[in-house]
């Protein structure tokens, strides 16, 4: 593992709010009054904030609880598991999708209970990832079924589809400039379309995020990010080792959008780990993002792309992290982690129930200033 | 010259072995004085043949046999109807789901144990009572009790990736000759040509130099170890006549596309080109199923790369008619957790997951035993590897109750026997 320099800058923890399942990503309303996470029951959980963020615990407290947050009733109607949420870019909708293959538009209030619009077959099987224009005018989604779907997100009117380059795709990322769409694929290629026509532009290569392990095809490029101004796109993912228990070194590779060359490979951790899942750009500059591993193992990081290693990680390893949210003030920020039982023991429960994992959500405070170069 | 051209030592081999094995077997099958109802059965029985396919590390009975779709440990994925109204898999199993007419699924195994080192062997041994003797895998077993066919061919066959060879441990007490031969990545035994600057009349004298020898060696030595070594030296000489088998350039394109050219669709095209030229137990291994991580995407990779090559073979078997008389089996050491871990993976879970099979005595186009809403445990009848080793037996015309190993002189059940054959099962 490369160097961690975590001197110059502290996470502090804020609150930790406990979940009745396991979920998948975080989001914030755009006004920081709704948190909002994918659960893995099919719901989308949502919790009531204090738009400013959460206060500080009380100096006497052991350890942080829920805080000041105040759970909502989910909003039910989708299938498997939530695999994406996005907010529209007014603040105004939740759009949501699922390994079904649906995908709904909500209106972003407490009180929520019916989609303003859905398509139950938005994709054949899993729709894997959404992502939505700077300026609002276009939904983009992916599935497994590898084709790219743009919809309006004001009335889910399908603007254009078109293959996405790769048999199973994993991510979508939109440009700042709103006129480039990046899809990664599951064999490592990043492919870059004109979403003004739908035409290939470009692909770069990530091919260590995939490796065929006997018949089993592991890896995928999990998560794309641009920085703010498009000059740099993050890709997220794992250097697998193996099929079956799916080790291998978490990773982010950063490409330069000009020319598609590589800026830099950073690696999060051993080669006994799993994946990098999510990225994020923070305005001050530097990149924020989740990785999983074995029980046990996981991490929170922020990292500047010119620095060779990650200059904050959560102290204390926070098992298997799989999604990060930024509240809309830049200070604080939601971390899915996993807590339960790993192996394979019977765990019976007191009452006799065989329970499952959750996944609590850590908030903490960020660096006051920033990183330091 | 020892021997004439025509009394070929793979001939003279063949002939030894059907008379030796015959004796055994009727030893171990406890047969009665001659009776022609009881030896057309007996030859009934030899027909019959077995595909064994073995998923290592455990394929998730949730994402395949057993869907609970929308439930806490349901997953990701949907369950799809099948060609039989009522039953429904995993989505992962399209092509599967269209051939549930020609399947049975078992929905109710709970076994004993969650390791895969000891599991493995407990499982394919059929985990007998505990007699202080290693009992033989279900392909060793059952090419003893079938005694040998018409085809000459080794008896029981292993197509697996990676390496291959003789795996004498497979034979457990029956000894070594009843091992398995394994095809590494589905090639044949390395230097299975014959030499350029060997002749052919040099191959027969070389080989009848060798019978000699062997018959000096096997002088005053227990037979089970100089007739396996015979044994080696003859399926050599099959399989150099038979080498054609192997040869991947003569499957119908339209077949390799059928069947996926991944290892798992290659190494299950073979396995029916085998069963087809009548090797009676095939055992086909597909590994990496062991998906404590990422399960999720693990089994729609892996569930899928085995859907396909299963569904088109067990579509070839019925239509040739060979369905008939194949013993068609799918299974792992155990199912996994219906928990998800944290790295979303599902672990070891012996207590309650699926097999699915087809074929030869086997009832078609039922779904046996259940599990709770959430997949946690099983709410039938309980079945352990004893009741499969009973059914499967029973389903190849071997009476499992009356059977018994001879292990020299000790008499043992060749199931346990607090199991019994599950009759729904059977057709």
């Amino acid at each position: 593992m490369q160097g961690i320099n975590n001197q110059q800058g502290e996470l502090r923890a804020l609150a930790k709010i406990p979940t009745s399942c396991q979920m998948s990503l975080l989001r914030y309303g755009l006004d920081g009054s709704l948190l909002l996470a994918a659960g893995r029951d099919g719901r989308i959980h949502r919790w009531r904030l204090p738009p400013v963020g959460l206060p500080l615990p009380a100096a006497d407290a052991k350890s942080p609880d829920a805080g000041e947050s105040a759970e909502l009733p989910p909003l039910v109607g989708h299938n498997g598991w939530i695999s994406s949420l996005e907010i529209s870019a007014d603040g105004q909708w939740l759009l949501s999708a699922d390994t079904w293959g649906r995908l709904a538009c909500w209106p972003l209030t407490a009180t929520a209970e019916r989609p303003h619009w859905e398509h139950t077959e938005a994709h054949a099987g899993w729709l894997r990832a959404l992502a939505v224009t700077r300026d609002g005018s276009c939904l983009a989604s992916c599935g497994a079924d590898g084709m790219v779907r743009l919809w309006n997100p004001a009335n889910g009117s399908l603007l254009r589809q078109f293959s996405g380059g790769g048999q199973d795709l994993y991510s979508l990322a939109c440009h700042p400039d709103g006129q480039r769409l990046a899809v990664g694929d599951l064999r490592g290629g990043i492919h870059v379309f004109d979403l003004r026509d739908g035409k290939h532009l470009t692909t770069w290569d990530a091919a260590e995020f995939y490796k065929l392990s006997y018949i089993q095809e592991v890896g995928g490029v999990r998560w794309l990010a641009w920085n703010g101004n498009g000059t740099v796109l993050a890709a997220a993912g794992c250097i697998p080792e193996n099929g079956g228990f799916v080790q291998g070194v978490p990773a982010l590779r950063f490409f330069n959008t000009a020319d598609g060359s590589v800026l830099q490979q950073l690696k999060l951790g051993d080669n006994q780990e799993g994946f990098v899942h999510q990225v994020l750009w923070h305005s001050e500059d530097y990149w924020m993002g989740v990785c999983s591993g074995q029980p046990g193992r996981g991490r929170f990081f922020l990292h500047r792309t010119a620095d060779e290693a990650p200059f904050c990680l959560n102290p204390q390893p926070l098992a298997n992290c799989h999604s990060a949210a930024l509240h809309p003030l830049g200070r604080q920020v939601a971390v899915l982690a996993n807590e339960g039982t790993y192996g394979q023991q019977k765990s019976m429960a007191k009452d006799g129930i065989y329970p499952g994992n959750t996944s609590p959500i850590h908030v903490f405070e960020l660096p006051a200033s920033g990183p330091v170069s | 010259m020892l021997q004439s051209a025509c009394q070929s030592d793979q001939h003279q081999f063949s002939r030894r072995r059907w008379l030796g094995t015959a004796a055994a077997g009727a030893a171990a099958v406890a047969l009665p004085v001659f009776d022609p109802a009881v030896h057309a059965a007996a030859l009934q029985r030899a027909a019959k043949q077995v595909l064994f396919i073995w998923l290592d590390g455990g394929i998730s009975q949730l994402e395949s046999w057993d869907p609970k779709p929308n439930t806490e440990f349901g997953g990701p994925f949907r369950a799809i109807p099948t060609s039989v109204p009522g039953i429904h898999v995993s989505e992962l199993l399209p092509q599967t789901a269209q051939q549930m007419q020609h399947l049975a699924i078992v929905r109710s195994l709970c076994t004993q144990d969650n390791a895969h080192s000891s599991g493995v062997d407990r499982i394919q041994r059929g985990d007998p009572k505990d007699r202080g003797v290693v009992y033989p895998y279900f392909g060793s077993a059952v090419t003893k009790l079938l005694g040998p066919n018409a085809s000459g061919l080794p008896p029981y066959v292993w197509i697996k990736p990676l390496s291959g060879g003789f795996m004498h441990k497979d034979a457990g007490f029956l000894g070594p000759q009843y091992g398995s031969l394994a095809f590494g990545d589905g090639k044949p035994p390395q230097n299975l040509l014959q030499h350029a600057n060997v002749s052919d009349q040099s191959l027969q004298e070389r080989m009848e130099i060798r019978a000699f020898a062997d018959r000096q060696y096997a002088r005053g030595r227990p037979a089970a170890s100089t007739e396996a070594n015979g044994f080696v030296y003859s399926m050599g000489l099959e399989l150099m006549q038979r080498r054609q088998l192997f040869d991947e350039s003569t499957f119908a394109p339209a077949d390799v596309q059928r069947y996926g050219t991944h290892d798992l669709g290659r190494h299950m095209l073979l396995a029916k080109r085998m069963l087809e030229a009548g090797v009676q137990f095939v055992k086909v291994n597909s590994y990496g199923w062991d998906t404590h991580g990422d399960n999720f995407n693990g089994s729609w990779s892996l569930v899928r790369r085995f859907d396909q090559p299963f569904a088109a073979l067990i579509s070839d078997l019925a239509a040739s008619g060979l369905l008939d008389q194949v013993l068609v089996i799918a299974m792992s050491e155990f199912g996994r957790t219906p928990r998800v871990n944290g790295h979303l993976g599902r672990d070891h879970w012996p207590e309650a997951w699926s097999l699915c099979m087809a074929g030869a005595g086997v009832r078609r186009g039922i779904a046996v035993g259940s599990t709770s809403d959430k997949g946690t445990w099983v709410t039938s009848q309980p079945y352990d590897i004893g009741h499969m080793f009973h059914t499967w037996f029973s389903a190849l015309g071997i009476n499992s109750r009356e059977t018994a190993w001879d292990n020299q002189g000790q008499p043992l059940p060749i199931a346990h026997e607090d199991c019994h054959p599950v009759t729904e099962l059977l057709s």
